[in-house]
Parts: structure tokens; C-alpha cells; sequence
């Protein structure tokens, strides 16, 4: 579509000294969790009102905000509060933020660029070296401004935490009216803080667990336009064409794209057993790869296709095995308290998020992919349905509060104390996060 | 639907409309294993229940029109219960499978759609699972009843569908339920 060419002209305005890791005095050491988040300053820099940009406010000063939200959502950093703001010319001193305890200061100029196009030229500075770490001119629409905060947000991610940032990203969910679940759902993408919705479908039909391919262009999903056989539709956002996969006979769920998005792997059910499956999208050829009696669902590649993680009661209770792309040398790895099921692959491939089942309690977890180092992230009573940033250092889940009828959607950190909702409007359940942006 | 008082293990009072099925009366009890569901077919045991208690009715001659309602009139419901995590059928299940096939063995031109459903207490994908095992489950009893398989048409709405919110378990065993949705009836809409 049009924002192929308008969006993402990123221009380094200085040349990056390292493209991502940074060992300086800026680098965010997450290995250590957050005990010294990393002290930050983004001021405004007004720029006075620019057409289509942040509904009139001041665009300088909405941008930085978005900034702000970005960066504290992480755990990673702390703001140090700055009074007052500096016009778009003014030369900026360092001396105020080093005395405010600040060791990093990120500064976002936006000018209009003409031709409906913002300009937003980011840099992030290390205080007490008093000098550029890193910038960027970030040029888009101005119907998408909010992107040019985000792209700055993951600029200071990347260099600061050597790990991609997740800001610049989509998220699809269930949304849905009404007071009671599966009532008029529709699936629904917007920005990953909850901006810019559009409703894919319609609500005429009940739609269920969606996922992105591969950076954020494709999406499968289930689709019950024919009640009586549920589908699975693949879709391509860019250019709106939907296929329904050829399956065997069976009720298919939870699919999940291969890293390659060569692939779709997903659980089909038929005469009271389900297994994993994967299909081929270019030639269509379906293959098992589980067997057996118990139910094996949620399939999720490792990010480097080597490996399968998916959930089975094969055992008793759900829990969660490994096995190689073609079926075999399948194993159990979680073996935490409690069952554990609906696994995610981290796109880092160092940890895999799940559901863990605790009574009738459900918490979104974290383990090793070899089952050691778990760790439950939330203490809500139904939290579920994990979905990674493309970070791999935040996770969006669902969350229905107790007595609650309908979800939220939620977002996490890894050490799970920085936690907060995200604004969808509607009751939205099913997160799925998308991966980097075009 | 009866009602009936029933103390929980917290020692909270609680009204539950499910019929008698077990699990709804120890609504704090963990997850059980599913167990598997009986490939051998309908047992023998008696069907006429003590719920079992609907007066018998007649199929209505060839004049009537084949329609939902007669259907259900008959059937005396569309809807079956199953126990928490379980697609094993209960003998009231079985009564009303029995009066559901009588029915559309008297209708062989009808289709039915068999909709296996599952409560909101477990995770999301493997409920449809569980769903599917419910309808199959269905399917399987009343093609021993005499119904062709090639007329049941087994899907599974997992959790998404359900009849009752709340987390309390008077809402949830309701959702953990089969229905029997007839297709290719005339004008009538897609289930």
C-alpha cells in the first residue's frame, strides 16, 4: 500500500558507531533485571502545531510523550522529570540533566518535512560524556506521526540494550461488543500501544486465535464463516486477500507461522484426538507430526526453525514438550508446579512463554527452553494467551479480572513488576504481536 | 433443571443449575485428566433415568414440518452437559442423544451440525480440542443409533462461545455442553 513508500525512509543524520551493541556507559545490562534501570531525560522540544499531526497539540511535545510511555513501559528506564521544555532552536546543555541525576538525554526535533511528510530527528546523548550516541532523521507520513516516536523509541532500545526495539510494531486482537464473550468478535490491528485501530472483519462471523507471520504483512486466523466447519484463513494485510488453508477433515486451532512464514504449523482435532500438523503454504502439502492419544495443540517455532515447542495432556495434565521440526525426538520439558500450556517461542529463542494452569488460576510464566529457570510473571486470576515483542523482552497477554466478564489485554516485563494495560477501546482478548515493521 | 443447594469445599453456598452432574457439585476441584472416551460403544445401562422424567412424545406424522422447534419438542432439548475437562457422556446425555436420534431417523433428509463446547477455565486452544472430543463423542452415539455419519457434521466452538460468564462454577458447567443444530432445513438461516 502507500505507507510502503512514505513510512520508513530512515536517514542516520550521524553515522552510527555500532550498528546495536553498545558496551559504553549507555548500555541497559538486562541480564541483571532492573535493579539500576537506566536514568533518562526526554524533554519537549516544542515545535508548534504541524497539520495531521497529533490532532493540533503541539507535535514536538505529543511525540516526546509517546517517547516517554515507550521507554517506561520496558522496566529498563527510569525518567528523571524535566520542568519546562525547549523551543526547536535552542541549544540544549547538558549541565541541567547531569545535576537532575540524568545519564542519558534523548532529544526529538520535528519539523514538517512538506508533501504531507514529518520529519522527526532523534538523538540520544550520554550526559556525562556530553556527546551523540546515536540519531536518526526519521521521515513518515504525517497521518502516522506516531510512528516517528516510536522508531525513536526503538532506537534508543536498540542502542542502549543491544536487542531490537518492539515500539514501531502492530498487535492484532479479538475484539468484541456486548457484555458476554463471542458476541459480535472481530479481529482487529493497531498500533502495539493500542493506536491506529482498523477492523479487519466485520463481526459477522466469530474469528479466534490470531497470529502474525513474519514481520506484520501476513496474519492466520480461525475463521467460522461456515459455523459447521471453522477454517483456517491466512490474510495479507497489504493487500487484503484471504485464503482458506485446504486442510484434512478435522476442527483446526491454534495456528502459528514458521519463522520462514513458509510454513503454518497448528493442532487438528478430528474424532476426539488432536495433533500437530504443519502445512506447506506454497504447495499446500500437509504433514502430521504428533500421534497418539491425548490432546497436542499450541504448536511455536524456535526462531531459528530447529525446534517445536507444544502443549500436551499426553502425560495427565498439559504440559509442555520439544521435538524437531519433522515430529521427532519429542520430549518433555516443563516440569514446574502446576500445568502448563499455550507456548511461545521467544524471538530471542531464549525463553518460551506459557500459560500456566494453577487450579483454576491461570498466570503467564516464563522458562528456559529446556524447562529450567521458571518463573511466573503475573499474580492476576486469569492471565493468558502470551504473545512476544520482536524484542524479546516484553510480553503482551490477556487478562480477566476477577468477577470481570470480559478481558483486557495486558502488557509485561520480563521480571513481571512493571506491568500495565493497554488502551484497545472495546474488550479485546487473543493478543498477537507482530514482528518488525516495513 | 433442578435447583439444588450445594456446600463447596470453602464452605460457600452455591446454586447450581446444571442437573446432576458430579463435577458441578465440587466446584473447587482441580482439573482432572480427561478421560478417554468409550470407543465400544452406547453402554447398556437403563435410559429412562431418574431425571429421565420428560413425558414420552410421538414423532409427528409426515405433516409436519421438520423444524427446530419440532426437533427440540422432541428432543426435549438441544443441548447435552458434560463433566469438567471430560467428553464421556452421562446417561441423561445419552437419553436425550436417544430421543435426538429417533428424530432424525425419522427425518433422513436432515443434516445436523454437532457443536461441541467447552468452559472458560482452561486455556484457549485446548479447549477446542476438548470441544471436538465432545461432538465426536456425539457423533459417535448416535451413529450407533442408527443415524448415517455421513449426515453429523462434527466442529467445535472451544471456549469462545459461551452460555454463562462468570468464573463461578454455576456458569461455567453450563458452558461445557454439545448441541445438536439441524442443517439443510428450509429457510432456515446457516447455524
Amino acid at each position: 500500500m502507500r505507507r510502503s513508500i512514505l513510512s520508513a525512509v530512515l536517514v542516520p543524520l550521524v553515522a552510527l558507531a555500532s550498528p546495536l551493541r553498545a558496551e559504553g556507559p549507555l548500555h541497559v545490562d538486562i541480564t541483571q533485571g532492573v535493579a539500576s534501570p537506566l536514568l533518562i531525560a526526554v524533554p519537549d522540544i516544542l515545535s508548534g502545531s504541524i497539520p495531521d499531526v497529533a490532532g493540533g497539540e503541539d507535535a514536538g511535545a505529543a511525540l516526546a510523550k509517546i517517547v516517554r510511555a515507550d521507554l517506561v513501559s520496558t522496566g529498563l528506564y527510569r525518567l528523571v522529570p524535566f520542568d519546562g521544555h525547549y523551543a526547536i532552536a535552542d541549544e540544549i546543555a547538558f549541565a541541567p540533566f547531569a545535576r537532575a541525576g540524568a545519564q542519558a538525554l534523548v532529544i526529538g526535533r520535528a519539523r514538517p518535512a512538506g508533501n504531507n511528510l514529518l520529519a522527526y530527528d532523534c538523538a540520544l546523548y550520554d550526559v556525562f560524556g556530553a556527546h551523540v550516541e546515536a540519531s536518526q532523521r526519521i521521515i513518515v507520513a504525517t497521518a502516522q506521526w506516531r510512528r516517528a516516536a516510536h522508531k525513536c523509541a526503538d532506537m534508543v532500545f536498540a542502542f542502549t540494550t543491544g536487542d531490537p526495539g518492539h515500539f514501531d510494531t502492530r498487535m492484532l486482537v479479538a475484539a468484541q461488543d456486548g457484555a458476554i464473550p463471542g458476541q459480535r468478535t472481530r479481529l482487529v490491528s493497531m498500533d502495539y500501544d493500542g493506536a491506529n485501530p482498523t477492523e479487519l472483519t466485520q463481526g459477522k462471523e466469530l474469528v479466534a486465535t490470531p497470529r502474525f507471520g513474519p514481520g506484520s504483512r501476513r496474519i492466520v486466523f480461525l475463521s467460522y464463516v461456515d459455523a459447521a466447519a471453522p477454517r483456517l484463513v491466512v490474510a495479507d494485510l497489504d493487500s487484503g486477500s484471504t485464503t482458506a488453508l485446504k486442510l484434512p477433515a478435522g476442527v483446526p486451532s491454534a495456528p502459528r507461522f514458521s519463522p520462514d512464514g513458509a510454513t503454518i504449523v497448528f493442532s487438528l482435532a478430528y474424532d476426539g484426538d488432536a495433533d500437530i500438523y504443519a502445512v506447506n503454504l506454497a504447495s499446500n502439502s500437509v504433514r502430521q507430526l504428533t500421534s497418539g492419544a491425548g490432546t497436542d495443540t499450541s504448536p511455536s517455532f524456535a526462531p531459528d526453525g530447529s525446534a517445536i515447542v507444544f502443549e500436551s495432556n499426553r502425560s495427565g495434565d498439559s504440559q509442555l514438550y520439544v521435538m524437531a521440526p519433522d515430529g521427532s525426538d519429542q520430549r518433555r520439558v516443563s516440569f514446574g508446579a502446576g500445568g502448563h500450556a499455550s507456548p511461545v517461542w521467544s524471538p530471542r529463542g531464549d525463553l518460551i512463554a506459557f500459560t500456566q494452569i494453577d487450579g483454576g488460576a491461570l498466570r503467564i510464566g516464563i522458562m528456559k527452553p529446556d524447562g529450567s529457570k521458571e518463573r511466573i510473571l503475573t499474580s492476576g486470576s486469569r492471565d493468558e494467551d502470551p504473545s512476544w515483542g520482536m524484542s524479546g523482552r516484553a510480553i503482551m497477554f490477556q487478562r480477566t479480572a476477577a468477577g470481570a466478564m470480559l478481558p483486557t489485554i495486558w502488557l509485561t516485563d520480563l521480571t513481571g513488576k512493571v506491568q500495565q494495560p493497554v488502551a484497545t477501546g472495546a474488550a479485546a482478548s487473543e493478543p498477537a504481536w507482530s514482528g518488525k515493521r516495513p | 433443571m433442578r435447583a439444588r443447594w450445594i456446600r463447596t469445599g470453602r464452605g460457600l453456598a452455591c446454586l447450581v443449575l446444571c442437573g446432576a452432574l458430579a463435577s458441578c457439585q465440587r466446584p473447587t476441584q482441580p482439573l482432572l485428566p480427561p478421560p478417554l472416551f468409550e470407543f465400544q460403544g452406547p453402554s447398556p445401562e437403563p435410559l429412562a433415568s431418574r431425571e429421565n422424567n420428560l413425558p414420552a412424545q410421538e414423532i409427528r406424522d409426515a405433516d409436519t414440518p421438520a423444524t427446530m422447534e419440532d426437533f427440540e419438542r422432541y428432543a426435549g432439548t438441544i443441548r447435552i452437559l458434560f463433566g469438567r475437562g471430560s467428553a464421556e457422556l452421562t446417561p441423561i446425555a445419552r437419553a436425550v442423544l436417544d430421543r435426538q436420534a429417533a428424530w432424525l431417523r425419522a427425518h433422513p433428509d436432515i443434516r445436523a451440525s454437532l457443536q461441541g463446547h467447552a468452559d472458560e477455565l482452561a486455556p484457549r486452544e485446548q479447549q477446542f480440542a476438548l470441544g471436538e472430543k465432545r461432538a465426536a463423542a456425539m457423533k459417535f452415539y448416535l451413529t450407533a443409533r442408527g443415524v448415517a455419519p455421513q449426515r453429523l457434521f462434527v466442529t467445535s466452538f472451544g471456549r469462545e462461545r459461551p452460555v454463562a460468564t462468570g468464573s463461578d462454577e454455576a456458569s461455567q458447567c453450563q458452558n461445557r455442553r454439545g448441541e445438536t443444530v439441524l442443517l439443510g432445513l428450509p429457510g432456515l438461516s446457516r447455524p
